[in-house]
C-alpha cells in the first residue's frame, strides 16, 4: 500500500535551478563567453545539472525511508465550486520518479559533462547549454509533475527543447527541418495525449459524480486512489464515448500520445532525423530519457491502462513490432547515428512491449539499463565523430579500435549490453520483458507470438550493432592521413564514457530474473507504485502454480484484518484497504489460462527460453563477424550480398517517410490550399460580392431615381417652364400694357358685378 | 536640441505626477469599499477622451507633445484598472436567480461593483451606469494595457528609430488627427467593457466604430481604402443588427418578481429598461414567445460575431490587419475581437439563456470551423501580418467553441483565452510591425536565416509563437487546455476535431519561424539590426504576463471564475426551469 | 333751369380721365405719360372736390374731407412729378432717350 506524501520543501528547486542555469545563460551567455570565455558558461550549466542530481539523490533517500513526497506550490487551475477543475501546481516523488530522477539527473549530469569536450568548437556554446538546461528542468518537470497537465507541461517542454537543439545548427536548413519535424510528430501525439486526458477527466468526472468519489482527478495520486474505489471502478468502466468505452479509447489515445514522444509506430518518423542535433543531444534526450517519457506515463498510469485489455494488447504489439521493424531498417543504415537511432526506436519498442504485457516493472527496467548503454553507445559515437572532425558515415571510419580506445572499449560493452549477451545489464532488462511477454495472460493475444517477434528482433539487434562496432572499430582505417593525425580521445569524453560503461555492465543486478532465487531490487522498490495494476494482472506460471503467492497473501492478509482494531479510525480506514486488496486476489486465483504450453510456464521454461534467445543473439554476432569482422563493406557490397530489392527496402526505411509525404504532408497542403482559395473566392467572395450587388442596386436605383423620381420633379420644373413661357409674354415691360390691363379688368369686373 | 529634449522630460515629468495623483483622488471619492459607489469607472473611459481634446486643442506648435499627452491619457487608465483589479473582490458573484425583482439598493446581488450610476435620459429608461463584474474586469485591464502599449507603439513609428539604417514608417503625417483618434478609439473599447446600460454600451460600441475607419482609412498600407470601407460597413451591419435586437429587448422588457416597473436611479421608474442587469436576472422569463427570444439572440449573435470575427463573417480581419499601420492591428486583434465575445456573454448568454442553450451546439461548431479554417487559411499565407490575423480567427474559434461548451471550464477557459490571447497576438503584432519598419515587406518567403543577425527579436518571436501555439507554461495553453476539457463533456466529437488544430497551428508557427528565421542567412538583411530599448519597452509588459499567467493563471482565474459558473449555471438551469 | 349739377362734374372728370388714360396708354414719350397721369390725377381730383360739394353733408363735422383729399392730390402731383421727372432725367442721362420702349433692361 502506498504511503501517505510527505510535504517536503526542497522539490521546485528540481526545476527551478536548472531554469535558473538556461535563464543565466540564456541572456548573458553571449557577452560572458565573450568576455571570459567558455568556462563560466559549462559551470553554471553543470553545476545546475548536478544540483538536480544531489536533490534526486536526496530525495531518493527520502522516499527510501518514508514513502512518496510532495510539494503543493499554489492552486494552479481553480474554477472554484462549480468545477471538478482543482489542480494544484505540485511536484510528487514517489518509488517510480525517484528511479527517473536518478536515472535523468544522473545521466544528464554525466552529458553536460561530455558536451563541454564535444562542443568546445561551437561558437553559440552558451545557447546549447542553456537549452540542455532548459530541457533538464523540463523534463524534471514532466516526471515530478503530479498531474496531467503539469506532466503535459513536461511533456511539451521537452518537445520544445528537442526542436532547438535538433535545429542547434539552424543555419542548415535540412537540420531546422529535422526540428520542425520532430515537434510536429510529437504534436500529432500530443493531440491524442488531450484528447485522451479531456475523455478520461469527462468520464471521471461523471463517475466520480455518480459514485459520489472525492478527488482531483487530473492529479496522478488522487486519482490512483479513486481506482481503489469499487463502485467508482465500476461506473468508470461503464462509460463510453462515441460508441467505445472510455477506459480503452482513453488509454489507446493516451498511448498514441506516446508513440509520438517515444517514437512508436507510426510516429517513430521524427526519431531518426533528430538526430541532426549535436550528438549529446542525441544521447541526453533522443536516447537516455525524453523518449522514454512515453513509458514513464504508461506505468505512471499502470492501475488505469491495466483495466483494460484492448489498450494493454494494443501496446504490446505496437511495442513488438517497432522493434522488429526499426531493428530491420538499422541494418543498412551507414550514418552512424541514424543506427544508432534506429536502434533506439528498436529498444523502446521492447520497453512498450513490456509495459503492454503488464510488466510495468520490467518496462521500467529496460528503461533504465537502456539509458546506460544507449547513452554509452551514443557518446561513444559523438567521440568518434569529433575524433573523425564530424564525419558520421562509416565509410569514413574503420580501424579505430587502436585509435580510440576508451571509446572502443565502452561501445563494445554497451554492444554487448545491447545484444543481450548474459551477465551485462541489457541481458536481464531484455529477458525479463521477454519472458514476461511469453507469460503474460492479460491480452487478448497469445504471448507467444509477441515473444517469438520480441527474439528475432533481438537477434537482429545483435547482428546490426555488431555490424556497426566491425564496420567502425575494425579492419584497417579508411579516414584520411590528416584526421587520423589528430584524432584523439577527450578527457570531459572518456570519463562519461567509462561511468556509463560502468553502469552498463552493472545496471542489471537490479533486477535479478526470478529462476536466480535472488530478489529483484527494482520491482520490489516501485511495489507501491505497480501493486494496483498487479492485483489486474495474471500471469500463467502463477496460474501454472497455483496461485501459490496470492494465496499466500491471502491468507496473511486475513490474519492482518482480523487483528485490526475496527473501533478506530485507522484501523477502518486500513480494513477498507486489506478487504479490497483481498477481493481483488480472489478475483486473480480464478484467472484461467489463455493460451499456452503448461511446461514451460515454470522457472525452468524461463531459463530454456532465455538460453534460446541467448543462443540466437550470438548465432546474428557469428554471422555479423563472417560478413563484417574481416572486410569493410560499402553498402554497393552490402546490395550484392543481401539482394537489391531488400537492401533498398531497409536502407530506405520501407518508404514509411515518402508514404507519409504522400498521404498525409500533401494532401494537408492541398487542403490548406483548397481552404484558402475557398477563403479568397467564396467566403470573400460572397462579401465583395454583395457590395458589388449593392453597388448594382445603387445603381439601378440611382437611374431609376434620375428618370422617374427625379424626372417627376423635373416635369413639374419643366412644364411650368412651358406655360412660363408663354404667359411671360404678356408681360410686355410696357407700363401703358400694364395699365391698359389693370383698367379693361376694373372694367369687366365692374360690369360683372353689375351684371350679376 | 536640449532645449526639446528637456521639454520632453518635463512633460514626462508631469505626466508622472499626474499618473500617482489622479487614481488617489478617484479613490477618495469612491471610498475603500469596492460595492460603494465610485466614478473610477467613469474616468477610466473618459481620460483617453479628455487627452484627446487636450490634443486638439494644442496649437501646432507643440507637435513633439502630442504622443506624450496621448501617452500620458493611456497610461492613467492603465493605473487606474490596475488598481481597479487589485481591489476587485470576486467574491462578490451576481447571487440573483431569475425571477427577483428588480432594485438598486444593492449592486453586488448583480455582481456589480466600483458602480457610478447617474440619471441620462429619464423619459427613455436610460441611464448612465458603468460598473464591473468578474468578466469585465479582466476586460478593461486588458484594453487598457493594450491602448498604451499601442500608444507607445505608434510613439516609436512617429520617428526614424534608426535614422541611420534608414528606416522609419508609419505615423508621420497628421500626428494631431492620429493621437486624437486613437484616444477616442481607446475611450469607445474601454467603454463598452463598462457599460451596463444598453443604450451606453451602444454608444460607446459606435464611438470606437468611426476612429478605427479613419485610423485605417488615412495611415493604413496601400489598399486601405478597400479596407477599412470594408471594416467600417462590415462592422455597422454587425452594430445595426445589434441595435434591432436592443430595441426589440427594450420593448419586451417587462420586471418580474412582483415589480410593475422598473426603479431608476433617480428614484422614478420606467415601463422598459435598458439596465443590463435587470434585463439579465429580472426579465429572463417574461420574454413571451420563445420565438421573440430566438430572434433577439440570433440578431445579437450575429452582430457580436462579425465583431469576434467568426467564419463565415471573418473575411474583414484579414484586409483590416494587413492595411492597419502597427498600433492599429494591435488594438484590432488585441481588444476589438474581444468585444465581440465579450458581448455574447454578457448579452446573448446572460439575457437570452434560454436560446443560448439552443444553439450552443451550433457556436460549439461554428467556433471548430472557425478553428480549422482559420489555422488552414494562415498556413497558406505569405504574407506574414495577414497569418497572424487569420490565426486569430483560429484561436478566436477556442473562444466560441469554449463557450458552446456550458461548462464551467470551457467557459472559463474561453474568458482565458480570450485575455491570453490579446497579449500573444499584440505581442505578434508588434512583432510584425518591427521587421516590416527593416526590411519593408512581410514576405515570408523573403527573409531567411535571420535568427543570426537578430538573436533577441528572434527570442521573443519564439515566445509569442509558441505562446500562441499553447505551449504548456505559457498562458495561450491554459485557456486552450480548459476549452479542450470542458467541450469535450458535451461535445466530444467537435472537441476532437477541434483539438487536431494543435497540429496545424503548431505547423504554420514553425513553418513561418523556420521561413523567417532559419536556414541561411538571406545576404541583404546581414546588417539588420535587432530590436532598440524602445520596442523592449512595449514587448515586456506583453510578454512578462505570458509567462507568468501561464506559470500562475490563479490571479485571472479567480477574478472571473465565480461570475462565469453563476452565469453557466444560469443558462443550464433557467433553461430547464421554462 | 339749366344748373350744373354733379352730373356735369362726372362727364367732365370722366372725359378728363378718359384722355389722361389715353395719354398714358398711347405715348411712348415719358413725359407725354406723365401728363397724361397728371390729367387722370386732375379727374379724380375733381371728383373728390365735387363729392364734397354734393355728397358730403355741409353740417357734418368732416364735410371739409374730399377738401384736404384735393390738397393731398395736389402736393403729391407736385412731388412726383419732381421724381419723375428726376428719374426721367436721369433715365435720359442713361439712355440718351425717354422713350419707354427703348428702356427695356427690366423686361428679360
Amino acid at each position: 500500500m502506498q504511503t501517505a506524501p510527505t510535504d517536503v520543501s526542497y522539490l521546485f528547486l528540481l526545476a527551478v535551478v536548472p531554469f535558473a542555469g538556461a535563464l543565466l545563460n540564456g541572456l548573458f551567455g553571449y557577452k560572458v563567453q565573450n568576455k571570459h570565455g567558455k568556462r563560466p558558461i559549462h559551470l553554471i550549466a553543470i553545476a545546475a545539472a548536478a544540483t538536480t542530481f544531489v536533490i534526486s539523490v536526496k530525495a531518493f533517500l527520502d522516499v527510501k525511508a518514508g514513502g512518496p513526497i510532495e510539494q503543493n506550490l499554489w492552486p494552479w487551475f481553480n474554477l472554484g465550486e462549480g468545477s471538478h477543475m482543482k489542480v494544484d501546481l505540485a511536484f510528487r516523488v514517489d518509488q517510480l520518479t525517484s528511479v527517473m530522477l536518478l536515472i535523468v539527473s544522473g545521466v544528464g549530469s554525466l552529458i553536460h559533462v561530455f558536451s563541454t569536450g564535444y562542443m568546445q568548437d561551437e561558437k553559440p556554446y552558451w545557447r546549447y547549454f542553456a537549452w540542455l538546461n532548459l530541457f533538464m528542468g523540463m523534463m524534471l518537470i514532466l516526471i515530478t509533475g503530479d498531474s496531467f497537465l503539469l506532466m503535459f507541461v513536461g511533456w511539451e517542454g521537452v518537445g520544445l527543447a528537442s526542436y532547438l537543439l535538433i535545429g542547434y545548427y539552424y543555419e542548415e536548413l535540412p537540420k531546422a527541418q529535422a526540428g520542425m519535424k520532430a515537434f510536429l510528430v510529437n504534436r500529432v501525439g500530443d493531440f491524442a495525449f488531450v484528447v485522451g486526458m479531456a475523455m478520461i477527466f469527462w468520464a471521471a468526472v461523471d463517475a466520480a459524480q455518480a459514485t459520489n468519489t472525492a478527488g482531483s482527478i487530473l492529479r496522478f495520486a488522487d486519482l490512483s486512489a479513486m481506482f481503489q474505489n469499487d463502485a467508482f471502478v465500476t461506473a468508470f468502466l461503464a462509460k463510453e464515448s462515441m460508441g467505445v468505452p472510455v477506459i480503452h479509447l482513453g488509454c489507446i489515445l493516451l498511448f498514441i500520445g506516446a508513440t509520438g514522444k517515444s517514437a512508436q509506430i507510426p510516429l517513430y518518423v521524427w526519431l531518426p532525423d533528430a538526430m541532426a542535433g549535436p550528438t549529446p543531444v542525441s544521447a541526453l534526450i533522443h536516447a537516455a530519457t525524453m523518449v522514454t517519457a512515453g513509458v514513464y506515463m504508461i506505468v505512471r498510469l499502470s492501475f488505469l491502462f491495466s483495466l483494460s485489455t484492448v489498450a494493454m494488447t494494443v501496446i504490446a504489439v505496437i511495442g513488438c513490432l517497432t522493434a522488429l521493424f526499426a531493428a530491420t531498417i538499422g541494418f543498412f543504415q551507414t550514418d552512424i547515428k541514424r543506427v544508432l537511432a534506429y536502434s533506439t526506436v528498436s529498444q523502446l519498442g521492447y520497453m512498450f512491449l513490456g509495459v503492454g504485457v503488464g510488466a510495468f516493472g520490467a518496462g521500467i527496467f529496460h528503461l533504465m539499463t537502456h539509458a546506460f548503454f544507449k547513452a554509452c553507445l551514443f557518446l561513444g559515437s559523438g567521440s568518434i565523430i569529433y575524433a573523425m572532425h564530424h564525419r558520421q558515415d562509416m565509410k569514413d571510419m574503420g580501424g579505430l579500435r587502436k585509435i580510440l580506445p576508451v571509446t572502443f572499449w565502452t561501445f563494445f560493452i554497451s554492444t554487448l549490453a545491447i545484444a543481450g549477451i548474459p551477465g551485462l545489464s541489457g541481458f536481464f532488462s531484455k529477458d525479463e520483458i521477454l519472458w514476461r511477454a511469453y507469460d503474460t495472460n492479460n491480452l487478448l493475444i497469445p504471448g507467444e507470438v509477441l515473444w517469438v517477434v520480441g527474439v528475432i528482433a533481438a537477434a537482429c539487434t545483435a547482428f546490426y550493432m555488431f555490424r556497426l562496432v566491425f564496420q567502425v572499430f575494425f579492419n584497417e582505417p579508411r579516414a584520411d592521413e590528416h584526421t587520423l593525425e589528430h584524432a584523439h580521445e577527450h578527457k570531459a569524453m572518456t570519463i562519461p564514457l567509462v561511468v556509463l560503461a560502468v553502469l552498463a555492465i552493472g545496471g542489471g543486478y537490479l533486477g535479478l530474473p526470478a529462476w536466480t532465487g535472488a530478489p529483484n531490487l527494482l520491482d520490489n522498490w516501485m511495489e507501491p507504485v505497480t501493486e494496483q495494476a498487479k492485483l489486474n494482472t495474471t500471469w500463467k506460471t502463477d496460474i501454472a502454480l497455483g496461485h501459490a503467492g496470492a494465496k499466500k497473501e491471502i491468507k496473511s492478509l486475513d490474519e492482518k484484518i482480523a487483528k485490526l482494531d475496527m473501533t478506530t479510525e485507522q484501523g477502518q480506514s486500513q480494513s477498507g484497504y486489506l478487504i479490497w486488496r483481498k477481493a481483488k486476489l480472489e478475483k486473480q486465483i480464478t484467472a484461467k489460462p489463455k493460451s499456452g504450453i503448461a511446461a514451460f510456464h515454470s522457472h525452468a521454461g524461463e531459463f530454456v527460453l532465455m538460453g534460446g534467445s541467448v543462443l540466437l543473439a550470438l548465432l546474428a554476432i557469428f554471422a555479423a563477424w563472417r560478413l563484417y569482422g574481416r572486410s569493410y563493406r560499402d553498402p554497393d557490397n552490402e546490395r550484392a550480398l543481401f539482394g537489391e530489392k531488400l537492401h533498398n527496402l531497409l536502407l530506405n526505411k520501407y518508404f514509411v517517410d515518402e508514404i507519409y509525404s504522400k498521404f498525409v504532408i500533401k494532401p494537408a497542403m492541398a487542403l490548406m490550399r483548397a481552404t484558402y482559395w475557398l477563403d479568397k473566392t467564396i467566403v470573400d467572395g460572397l462579401v465583395n460580392l454583395s457590395a458589388l450587388i449593392m453597388k448594382v442596386c445603387a445603381w439601378i436605383i440611382g437611374s431609376l431615381d434620375g428618370r422617374i423620381v427625379d424626372g417627376l420633379v423635373n416635369g413639374v420644373a419643366s412644364g411650368c417652364r412651358v406655360i412660363a413661357g408663354r404667359v411671360r409674354t404678356i408681360q410686355t415691360g410696357r407700363v401703358q400694357n400694364y395699365i391698359l390691363a389693370a383698367v379693361v379688368g376694373t372694367t369687366v369686373l365692374i360690369l360683372v358685378t353689375f351684371i350679376v | 536640441m536640449f532645449r526639446k529634449r528637456s521639454f520632453h522630460l518635463l512633460s514626462l515629468l508631469l505626466g508622472a505626477i499626474a499618473l500617482t495623483l489622479l487614481p488617489s483622488t478617484a479613490f477618495a471619492q469612491g471610498g475603500a469599499d469596492v460595492t460603494e459607489k465610485s466614478t473610477l469607472l467613469t474616468w477610466i473611459p473618459f481620460l483617453p477622451l479628455m487627452g484627446a481634446i487636450v490634443i486638439l486643442l494644442m496649437p501646432k506648435r507643440l507637435e513633439g507633445l502630442y504622443k506624450q499627452v496621448a501617452l500620458i491619457a493611456s497610461a492613467i487608465p492603465l493605473v487606474l484598472a490596475i488598481q481597479m483589479a487589485l481591489g476587485f473582490n470576486p467574491d462578490i458573484v451576481a447571487s440573483g436567480a431569475a425571477g427577483t425583482a428588480p432594485q438598486l439598493q444593492d449592486y453586488t446581488v448583480y455582481g456589480l461593483q466600483y458602480v457610478h450610476h447617474v440619471a441620462w435620459i429619464p423619459s427613455l429608461g436610460v441611464e448612465y451606469f458603468v460598473g464591473v463584474d468578474g468578466i469585465s474586469v479582466v476586460m478593461v485591464v486588458l484594453s487598457t494595457l493594450i491602448s498604451f502599449i499601442a500608444i507607445l507603439a505608434s510613439y516609436l513609428v512617429n520617428k526614424p528609430v534608426n535614422a541611420e539604417k534608414g528606416y522609419l514608417s508609419g505615423i508621420a503625417k497628421q500626428q494631431k488627427g492620429y493621437y486624437c483618434l486613437i484616444l477616442m478609439l481607446a475611450s469607445g473599447m474601454m467603454g463598452v467593457f463598462v457599460a451596463i446600460d444598453l443604450f451606453l454600451f451602444y454608444v460607446f460600441w459606435e464611438v470606437m466604430l468611426l476612429p478605427m475607419y479613419f485610423l485605417i482609412g488615412i495611415w493604413g498600407g496601400p489598399r486601405k481604402e478597400y479596407a477599412a470601407i470594408k471594416f467600417f460597413l462590415y462592422t455597422l451591419a454587425g452594430s445595426l443588427a445589434m441595435l434591432v435586437a436592443f430595441i426589440f429587448i427594450y420593448y419586451n422588457s417587462a420586471p418580474l418578481g412582483g415589480a410593475t416597473a422598473f426603479p431608476m436611479v433617480n428614484g422614478e421608474t420606467t415601463e422598459h429598461t435598458f439596465n443590463i442587469m435587470f434585463l439579465s436576472f429580472s426579465s429572463t422569463t417574461g420574454w413571451g414567445s420563445f420565438f421573440t427570444q430566438n430572434l433577439a439572440w440570433i440578431l445579437l449573435f450575429v452582430g457580436f460575431a462579425i465583431k469576434v470575427p467568426m467564419f463565415p463573417f471573418h473575411t474583414w480581419l484579414p484586409d483590416a490587419h494587413v492595411e492597419a499601420p502597427t498600433p492599429i492591428s494591435v488594438i484590432l486583434a488585441g481588444v476589438l475581437l474581444k468585444m465581440g465575445t465579450y458581448g455574447m456573454l454578457r448579452f446573448n448568454w446572460q439575457m437570452l439563456p434560454e436560446a443560448t442553450l439552443h444553439y450552443s451546439t451550433m457556436v460549439a461548431v461554428f467556433g471548430l470551423i472557425g478553428i480549422l479554417w482559420g489555422a488552414y487559411c494562415a498556413m497558406a499565407q505569405t504574407d506574414f501580418k495577414r497569418l497572424i490575423a487569420y490565426s486569430s480567427v483560429s484561436h478566436m474559434g477556442f473562444v466560441l467553441l469554449g463557450m458552446g461548451s456550458l461548462t464551467s471550464e470551457g467557459i472559463n477557459g474561453a474568458v482565458f483565452q480570450m485575455f491570453s490571447h490579446g497579449l500573444v497576438t499584440g505581442m505578434l503584432f508588434l512583432l510584425v510591425g518591427f521587421i516590416y519598419d527593416r526590411a519593408h515587406h512581410r514576405n515570408l518567403d523573403g527573409f531567411g536565416g535571420i535568427a543570426k543577425v537578430v538573436p533577441i527579436y528572434t527570442g521573443f518571436i519564439g515566445l509569442a509563437f509558441m505562446a500562441s501555439l499553447g505551449l504548456p507554461g505559457l498562458s495561450g495553453f491554459i485557456g486552450e487546455v480548459m476549452v479542450f476539457i470542458g467541450a469535450f463533456q458535451r461535445h466530444p466529437i467537435i472537441t476532437v476535431f477541434a483539438v487536431t488544430s494543435v497540429i496545424i497551428t503548431a505547423g504554420y508557427m514553425l513553418w513561418t519561424a523556420q521561413r523567417i528565421f532559419l536556414g541561411p542567412l538571406n545576404e541583404k538583411y546581414a546588417d539588420l539590426s535587432d530590436m532598440n530599448w524602445r520596442e523592449w519597452a512595449t514587448l515586456v509588459p506583453l510578454g512578462i504576463p505570458v509567462i507568468v499567467f501561464g506559470v500562475y493563471p490563479g490571479p485571472i482565474l479567480d477574478m472571473f471564475s465565480g461570475a462565469l459558473n453563476t452565469l453557466n449555471q444560469l443558462v443550464l438551469t433557467t433553461a430547464v426551469v421554462n | 333751369m339749366f344748373e350744373i349739377g354733379l352730373t356735369h362734374f362726372l362727364v367732365l372728370t370722366s372725359i378728363l380721365f378718359c384722355l389722361g388714360f389715353l395719354t398714358v396708354v398711347t405715348r411712348k414719350n415719358a413725359i407725354g405719360i406723365l401728363l397724361g397721369v397728371e390729367l387722370i390725377l386732375n379727374a379724380a381730383t375733381i371728383n373728390f372736390i365735387a363729392f364734397s360739394h354734393y355728397v358730403d353733408s355741409p353740417t357734418a363735422e368732416g364735410f371739409i374731407g374730399g377738401h384736404i383729399f384735393a390738397i393731398f392730390v395736389i402736393t403729391m402731383a407736385a412731388a412726383e412729378a419732381a421724381v419723375s421727372l428726376a428719374i426721367v432725367m436721369g433715365v435720359y442721362n442713361y439712355y440718351k432717350t425717354i422713350e419707354v420702349d427703348k428702356v427695356a433692361v427690366m423686361r428679360d
